[in-house]
């Protein structure tokens, strides 16, 4: 018995050293990686400095064609700073973007639309004008909350559930066709929502996340995280702009590869 | 490990779908960790089989139509085998930043994590990488601080 005490503390003390060892290293890969973000992000920086001062070529000129609609997603709490919401609007109206949604969980801006179309010069509600007729040198802008994600789909769905049960006739043979995504795109439409899907969702805030923003329209849109909304610059949005028109995107299809020999005839 | 597959069971081969139903049978029991696999699996056709499913427990009696909510809809997704069906990290490999059609309705609030790396080459250090990225995240589901 005497013998096992001290094996016993020796084993205690040595697990103790070993957990007190990893906790070390766990701390110092932590240290090495935030080192990188830190390094990382003052390059960040002086590149988007840069590029707002037009020094790199690549970045002056945008195919913008490729760009439809865009979609910003603002943190809730970024989202009470309205103006910063304003000159993010304004820039991307000199960038060229022509449609533009704005999402915020809560709706803040949604409340604060008016203002907002006030300020940004040529902007028109994408509601009213629709998105065949916004003219050449406006910006529609669209804005959206968690009520139009979740819960219109729920709405959308109950709409299709009363059609389905109104269609339970043996001599019809309807029924489960309504649950197809088209019909669930017009009930979207019927219950207000717009099923319009942005190429590309920049995200404003410290998540990296898409908060919520409507699932159904998110299938194939690129998602860039920005940063937060009180640091944001204009180079960087340029360089996400530029780095999406670069992008290629199957949409769910594979790619098929086809190869060509030749035999050479000698 | 118990193993789950999830997505459209009509269009896989039956001899995929054999294997695939005996390795749920078999590891249905365990408990720990859960693998979901999904195969031929869309967000949008979870969420249009979430209704359907709906719509015949309604037809049937089972739910009222006024009573369908959010949770409902949750509860009827493919992803209700599991005990936590919203990831809190989704890592879409590839450098790609978008997720492709995968867990719309689930990833609301999840974090997103674009390596710039293929999947056969995701290994240990790509990991530790992500979890590291994501410990330092500050997680508010939509809520103000």
């Amino acid at each position: 018995m005497d013998f096992n005490d001290p094996m016993l503390a020796l084993s205690s003390w040595i697990g103790q050293i070993g957990d007190f060892g990893l906790d070390l290293v766990w701390r110092f890969i932590h240290i090495v990686v935030t080192l990188w973000h830190i390094v990382s992000g003052i390059f960040e920086s002086v590149e988007s400095y840069a590029i707002s001062l037009g020094l790199i070529q690549k970045y002056s000129s945008i195919d913008i064609e490729k760009l439809k609609c865009l979609a910003v997603v603002v943190d809730i709490e970024a989202a009470r700073d309205v103006s910063k919401v304003i000159e993010l609007l304004r820039w991307l109206t000199t960038i060229g973007v022509k449609q533009v949604g704005v999402f915020d969980s809560q709706g803040l801006l949604k409340k604060s639309k008016d203002m907002i179309l006030e300020m940004v010069p040529r902007s028109v509600l994408l509601q009213e004008t629709g998105e065949n007729n916004i003219s050449p040198d406006s910006i529609a802008l669209e804005f959206i909350s968690s009520f139009d994600n979740k819960e219109a789909v729920v709405k959308a769905a109950n709409i299709l559930l009363q059609k389905y049960l109104k269609s339970i006739h043996p001599e019809n043979g309807e029924g489960e066709n309504v649950f197809t995504e088209s019909h669930l795109n017009e009930a979207l439409r019927v219950v207000g929502e717009c099923v319009h899907v942005p190429d590309l969702l920049l995200v404003y805030g410290p998540v990296r996340s898409h908060l919520g923003f409507p699932a159904w329209r998110l299938r194939y849109t690129e998602i860039v995280h920005m940063g937060s909304l009180k640091y944001m610059r204009y180079g960087s949005l340029l360089k996400a702009i530029h780095k999406f028109t670069g992008v290629r995107q199957n949409y769910g299809k594979g790619l098929m590869v086809i190869t060509e020999s030749r035999a050479s005839n000698r | 490990m118990k193993i789950s597959f999830i997505g459209n069971r009509t269009k896989i081969p039956q001899s995929l779908l054999s294997l695939i139903r005996e390795t749920e049978e078999a590891t249905k029991s365990y408990e720990g960790k859960h693998l979901i696999i999904a195969i031929d699996y869309s967000g949008k056709f979870d969420i249009l089989q979430a209704c359907k499913s709906l719509a015949k427990k309604a037809k049937n009696g089972l739910i009222q139509v006024e009573d369908i909510d959010e949770g409902m809809m949750d509860k009827e997704l493919m992803t209700n085998c599991s005990e936590f069906p919203n990831p809190d990290l989704l890592i879409r490999t590839s450098g790609e930043q978008r997720i492709s059609n995968f867990f719309l309705w689930q990833s609301a609030y999840s974090e997103l994590y674009f390596p710039n790396v293929l999947w056969p080459d995701f290994g240990n250090a790509e990991y530790l990488d992500a979890f590291t990225w994501y410990q330092q995240r500050q997680r508010r589901f939509g809520r103000r601080i």
